[in-house]
């Protein structure tokens, strides 16, 4: 699936790269992510909270977007398959 | 005449310039004997190397990459290149030149061209016209990662378990040893008998 959503995961990383010139983008991701949580995770989790917190969640939503975004090949999934099974 | 394969992926293209190995009746449109890469990051100078470069650079990518999903610090240092993370989104490569007169070519790129790179060097591992001998050949993930914590850990959550039933077992009993005293018991039998 992240085959066909990387030019928005690419735009989304890349908006976030620099914040000053473009960070609409980001902005809105990070809302849209912030609500799809409210709406489906356990709020009392500490972990949830964690993730809900927006100055504390970038790196959390940047690995997830940089780890969707290298595996967009059937290469890249194996060795990201390969590499996840072994850690 | 040279073959030449590009592949593409955003802001990056990666061509490959070599011959078909005719000794191993490849087709025409192959290659196997790689004479030129070039790396096209748009807005940053041009890479370009010989095969026994491509190899350990992409490695050196594919390491990163590995590390920097691992949240382990991101850092790669090789003789011919070095990665380093400056923060979450900027990382900076330091490419070095084999000859000693020539000053390293630092470049700084985004998560966005840092995924591009490596989709590209994903596209040109899959392709089926390229052919990368195993001379060239090293695993992308290092020995640490390869061999590491992944195997012991399953090792010792099959031989733990069973471990510490039986020495805690032998503990346990071992306590009743102090309680029981069987020269007692046999008194006490005794006199029941009586």
């Amino acid at each position: 699936m992240s085959r066909y959503l990387y030019p928005y995961i690419r735009e989304i990383l890349k908006s976030k790269e620099d914040l000053d010139e473009n960070s609409v983008i980001w902005n809105d991701f990070n809302k849209r992510f912030i609500e799809l949580i409210n709406e489906r995770f356990n709020l009392d989790s500490m972990r949830v909270k964690k993730l809900l917190n927006q100055t504390k969640n970038d790196e959390v939503v940047i690995k997830s977007l940089i780890t969707l975004s290298l595996c967009i090949s059937s290469q890249g999934y194996q060795r990201l398959k390969k590499f996840l099974c072994d850690f | 005449m040279q073959n030449k394969l590009s592949f593409h992926q955003s802001s990056v293209s990666l061509e490959i310039i070599g011959l078909p190995d005719y000794s191993n009746n490849e087709n025409k449109d192959q290659i196997s004997i790689i004479s030129q890469w070039k790396l096209t990051i748009i807005d940053k100078p041009l890479i370009e190397g010989k095969i026994e470069h491509l190899v350990p650079i992409m490695d050196a990518f594919y390491i990163y990459s590995n590390l920097l999903i691992k949240n382990e610090i991101p850092i790669y240092e090789s003789k011919l290149i070095d990665i380093k993370a400056d923060n979450l989104n900027i990382h900076n490569i330091v490419l070095k030149s084999s000859k000693s007169n020539v000053e390293p070519l630092i470049l700084k790129i985004g998560n966005s061209l840092l995924s591009d790179t490596i989709n590209c060097f994903d596209q040109l591992k899959e392709s089926s016209k390229v052919i990368i001998k195993k001379a060239f050949v090293s695993d992308s993930i290092p020995k640490k990662v390869r061999f590491g914590s992944g195997n012991k850990i399953r090792f010792f959550n099959f031989i733990l378990p069973p471990l510490i039933s039986i020495f805690s077992l032998i503990l346990f009993s071992s306590t009743f040893i102090y309680f029981y005293n069987p020269v007692e018991d046999k008194d006490k039998n005794e006199l029941i008998n009586q």
